[in-house]
């Protein structure tokens, strides 16, 4: 193929297979478009059957998923509420969140700003190694192994001080539940802090060794050029992992499912049985039956996915705000 | 890394008051700060120790050559199941991921651009019982319980993956690499195969690893799409199919002791693979990074 | 003498052949085309699921390797998802009828009218299936309750470990939230002997699916619990537990298989019990009885066993006529035994095949040894099948026919065991028979395939 013959034939062949080749490029991108809309298309559609017998209100704040009931004059109400099950997704997320957030973040500030340099690469490979493990296989490890360390001795700790205080710490001492909401928080927790970690690390250490010098040139320890100058230059990037580790909180089913227990209703202490959105939608999709039934689940799937929309939303805002403001790579 | 500083307090006695008290403060932060490092690694340990300790014992060959319905029961359909599943929906994912990545980085506009950044993000961010979901509102009542409906929500998950990794490592092939290839006169389709998209390869690559990763752990899409089944078939996806996810989670609860204990090898094959891809990954990314 | 003898002999051996033959439905097992190869899958209830397992990897590996084998390309396989009765029906009636995935249904509640209609739509033809019991077994109240002791009677001191009594209207009003505590003066009633029941809160266990195994215990509360009758029931169609809701007479009820956790649901708010813990399946329940202590909970007793739970001795519906314990009530524990002779004693108005919409599980059945909580388990099988594009071939339908002959009679005596307690009861003679009868009306495009 020589320069020659390119180019006396490149041009006229090249742009017509050019504009072929962007087309073809262009139609994965409307793919995976086209694919997302289904995504949102499919359960919009799926869950109309339930409007036609309650309102989305009625949903959202119902407090008892109990089916549709056949009133006596013949026509049907609906009585899907979904109170319970955001109740334990949000709960659950945000003891997630209000764990893995400090921690990961300190630990990321640890592993950039302290560690010995022998010894941050294998502490980073480490932690972030708990990211590529399957969720199904954590839930199992949840279920039979750290479920039980939990209960006998956080939840028993905290129940048997702070619970007297707090009804919602509150825990029958003789008769510890087998899967709690708080043990759910955790297993989430364990799950995301090496997103915080991972997406932590690279924000910290994007921030310029300059700002860093100049405040210990003046005088301060290490921790208070963190506090006053790492931090608070990272502050958009971490917000941003933060907000990715809690899409993630919210919509892990499996692992969730394996350790939260089946209850219906929101339960009266934290170390009892919930459901989450993606808990339910996992343990009912078999029992769906009639089209109101699978609507109700399809609804279900619209409040996790707005959720996770809002959050992916945020993070891309929060992304380009950092891009102009700081004029840096975010 | 100790830091340079001259008061004459300072070369004179030692450091007491509020300079004690900050000194102080961040040795106890340093300390914390280790203290969540250990933290995170923590749980780690003990997941590897708990499904070495229970798994092992039942990593047998019966487990792995075995149909469940043969006399000494296994799950090697389950196995079978897995490979076939990843491999097709990689087969899907990949195309659209690299092209689309490529799209997005080389001929978008900065307004599509920028639009099919958020598309990735949101379908990063979907939960994986989103995706399954969704095969099971479309797929499921047209072709059934079936593989296809699997690889259905299986892309879904995959696709974005693999295009975000695309774009950010095309992102990374210098300017002047493309455009020496342009000014030779070579046409821009060929510069984006031949030039961009080869230089980028590992990266890719890359991509694609980090997708089947994601792919072959994933288990809520597959309950309500490949459903499970004690059947053997090789490539027929009409029907439904097992894989290792599933067994893992239904055998988890059954009242079998057998079957609980080969829940726990599964995940331990499971746990192996992952851990190996991961390292893979890894090793690659390096490896890209030195050259 | 000897001749006699050995006549007489004989005369009552063929005596016995030909009972045993007129006992048996048929000399001939039914045929399987040559190179027959496929799923035969079914779904439901998961009541039987241990039992059926067995069967199939029993029949497979044993009765039939011809024919039977672990890939569907190649041979026959036999394939049961569970999900639960209601799953079990709801998809009896779906899109995936006759096809491969869906042969065969398993249920433990009795269809209701709208479930008939619905299959009947579906199907074109009225009845067009069949409803026979495949096993029957009893349900255990199994609970944990960690160091409770009894003492050995009402005079020694000392201790070993308890079995908990209960009745139909304690346990009715358990699942009610009248009673919240172990310590009810209710339950020490039925327990004199039993030393350390404390207040602690009794955490109840239920399915969250619906499920046969709640609507045969949902039958035993309504039968049982007549002075109950108002929360338990178990009148279809409820708004809200009011009494104008329910019928009062004792035993007019109608049975449902909702959830515990959803039908008792604002009865526990309103008298501040805890919320019901739902378990996904039998197994669900199990786990999750097995891993809280003092819960208690119903499942089918091979998982209670397999789980390593207790199970409550229940009382019996007649009080013994003689002997020293003359006019008090027996309390069983759910074995086979118990359940069979629950199964015999049944007075029932009409056979375990093809139930009506009134048919009512043999619970609470008379006699000092029979368990109080047993229940067939269906199957549901369609009557006409087709060569339709995607639906089933000749050769599944009759590997069907094949296995569902041998579990009705051999397998009847391969029951599952766990742990060495038999978890199933043996159907009687009189349903099995019945049952493999109706098997012989099944046509494949018309023709009889098993005549």
């Amino acid at each position: 193929m020589s320069i020659t013959k390119e180019s006396r034939f490149g041009f006229g062949g090249g742009i017509r297979v050019d504009a072929l080749f962007r087309v073809l490029f262009g139609s994965a991108v409307v793919v995976a478009g086209i694919l997302l809309a289904g995504v949102v298309l499919s359960m919009v559609v799926s869950s109309l059957p339930v409007w036609n017998i309650q309102t989305p209100l009625s949903f959202v704040f119902g407090d008892r998923w109990a089916g549709e009931v056949t009133q006596p004059d013949g026509s049907v109400v609906g009585n899907y509420g979904a109170l319970p099950v955001i109740w334990g997704t949000v709960v659950s997320a945000l003891i997630a969140i209000m764990i893995a957030a400090p921690v990961g973040i300190l630990a990321a500030v640890y592993l950039v700003e302290f560690a010995p340099r022998r010894l941050a690469a294998p502490l980073t490979f480490f932690v972030e190694l708990m990211a590529a493990i399957p969720s199904v296989v954590i839930g199992l490890w949840a279920a039979g192994d750290l479920s039980a360390r939990l209960r006998d001795s956080v939840e028993w700790w905290a129940s048997s001080t702070l619970g007297r205080i707090f009804p919602w710490l509150a825990e029958d001492p003789e008769a510890p539940a087998a899967q709690s909401v708080f043990r759910a928080g955790m297993v989430l927790a364990i799950m995301i802090i090496p997103m915080v970690v991972a997406i932590s690390r690279e924000v910290i250490r994007s921030v310029p060794q300059s700002l860093r010098e100049g405040f210990i040139g003046m005088g301060a320890t290490r921790w208070e050029t963190i506090r006053h100058v790492v931090l608070p230059a990272a502050r958009i990037g971490l917000t941003g992992a933060v907000l990715l580790a809690l899409g993630r909180a919210v919509g892990e089913t499996i692992a969730v499912t394996m350790v939260i227990g089946n209850a219906e209703g929101i339960p009266s202490s934290l170390f009892l049985p919930g459901q989450t959105i993606a808990s339910k939608i996992a343990s009912n999709y078999g029992e769906a039956s009639s089209p109101t039934e699978t609507g109700a689940l399809a609804a279900l799937g619209i409040c996790l996915f707005a959720v996770t929309f809002m959050l992916s939303l945020a993070i891309r805002l929060l992304v380009r705000r950092a891009a102009r403001g700081a004029g840096q790579a975010s | 890394m100790s830091v340079l500083r001259f008061t004459a307090t300072d070369l004179i006695k030692a450091p007491s008051g509020r300079e004690a008290q900050r000194r102080r403060a961040d040795r106890i932060m340093r300390g914390i700060m280790l203290a969540t490092a250990a933290i995170a690694v923590v749980p780690l340990i003990g997941l590897i120790t708990y499904i070495l300790i229970n798994g092992l014992p039942f990593l047998t060959s019966q487990l792995i050559v075995n149909s469940p319905l043969d006399k000494e029961p296994g799950i090697s359909n389950a196995i079978i199941g897995s490979l076939q599943l990843t491999i097709a929906s990689i087969i899907v994912a990949a195309p659209i991921g690299i092209a689309g990545g490529v799209y997005l980085n080389e001929f978008a506009s900065p307004r599509v651009s920028s639009a099919g950044e958020l598309l990735i993000d949101v379908m990063l961010g979907t939960p994986s019982i989103i995706a399954g979901l969704f095969a099971f509102l479309v797929v499921v009542p047209a072709l059934g319980f079936s593989g296809y409906a699997a690889i259905v929500a299986l892309s879904v998950l995959m696709i974005p993956v693999v295009m975000r990794t695309t774009q950010e490592v095309i992102r990374l092939v210098p300017a002047g690499v493309r455009e020496a290839s342009l000014a030779l006169g070579i046409p821009v389709w060929k510069t984006t195969i031949f030039v961009t998209c080869r230089t980028a390869a590992s990266g890719l690559l890359t991509g694609v690893v980090l997708a089947i990763s994601r792919g072959l752990g994933e288990t809520a899409p597959l309950l309500l799409t490949a459903k499970g089944t004690n059947d053997t078939e090789i490539l027929n996806f009409g029907s439904t199919m097992n894989a290792m996810p599933i067994v893992i989670y239904r055998y988890s609860s059954s009242p079998d002791s057998l079957q609980i204990g080969q829940a726990w090898a599964t995940a331990l094959v499971l746990l192996v693979i992952a851990l190996l891809l991961n390292v893979l990954v890894r090793f690659r990314t390096v490896n890209s990074r030195v050259a | 003498m000897r001749n006699l003898t050995k006549i007489t002999a004989s005369l009552l051996m063929g005596l016995v052949l030909v009972a045993g033959l007129a006992g048996t439905a048929s000399a001939s097992a039914p045929t399987i085309d040559t190179g027959a190869k496929g799923k035969i899958t079914g779904s439901g209830a998961t009541f039987p699921w241990n039992q059926y397992t067995k069967w199939f990897e029993y029949y497979r590996n044993y009765v039939n390797p011809s024919a039977f084998g672990t890939s569907s390309t190649t041979k026959l396989v036999l394939d049961y998802t569970g999900g639960g009765s209601s799953t079990g029906i709801s998809s009896f009636k779906g899109s995936e009828r006759m096809k491969e995935t869906q042969m065969f249904s398993g249920t433990d509640s009795v269809l209701t009218s709208t479930n008939r209609s619905d299959i009947n739509t579906a199907l074109g033809t009225a009845d067009d299936y069949m409803v026979i019991p495949a096993t029957a077994g009893p349900v255990a109240v199994a609970y944990r309750y960690d160091g409770l002791l009894q003492k050995v009677s009402a005079t020694s001191t000392r201790t070993v470990a308890a079995t908990l009594r209960l009745n139909g209207a304690v346990l009715c009003e358990i699942y009610s939230g009248t009673i919240k505590r172990w310590n009810d003066q209710k339950i020490k009633d039925l327990n004199p002997l039993i030393t350390n029941l404390t207040s602690a809160t009794i955490i109840l266990n239920g399915r969250s699916d619906g499920s046969g195994t709640t609507f045969i215990f949902a039958s035993y509360l309504a039968k049982s619990a007549t002075a109950a009758q108002k929360n338990c029931g178990y009148e279809s169609g409820f708004t809200s537990n009011s009494s104008t809701a329910f019928s009062a007479t004792a035993g007019t009820f109608k049975p449902v298989n909702t959830a515990p956790g959803t039908y008792f649901g604002a009865m526990r708010t309103a008298n501040g019990a805890r919320a019901i813990i739902g378990g996904d399946g039998n197994a669900g329940v199990a786990a999750n009885i097995a891993g809280t202590n003092r819960s208690i909970g119903y499942v089918e007793l091979s998982f209670a066993v397999a789980t390593g739970l207790k199970t409550a001795a229940l009382e019996t519906k007649t009080k013994f006529t003689s002997g020293a314990n003359r006019g008090k009530f027996n309390y069983v524990l759910p074995s086979a035994t118990s359940a069979a002779a629950a199964l015999t004693a049944a007075v029932s108005t009409e056979d375990p095949i093809n139930p009506s919409t009134s048919y009512v599980q043999p619970v609470f059945a008379a006699g000092t040894g029979s368990y109080p909580i047993v229940g067939y388990s269906w199957l549901m099988v369609y009557k006409t099948w087709t060569s339709a594009d995607g639906l089933a071939s000749k050769g599944q339908v009759q590997g069907l026919i094949a296995f569902l002959n041998w579990a009705l009679t051999t397998g009847q005596s391969k029951l599952y065991v766990s742990d060495g307690v038999v978890g199933y009861a043996a159907l009687p003679t009189a349903a099995r028979n019945a049952a493999v009868l109706q098997l012989k009306t099944i046509t494949y495009d018309g023709t009889v395939l098993w005549p």
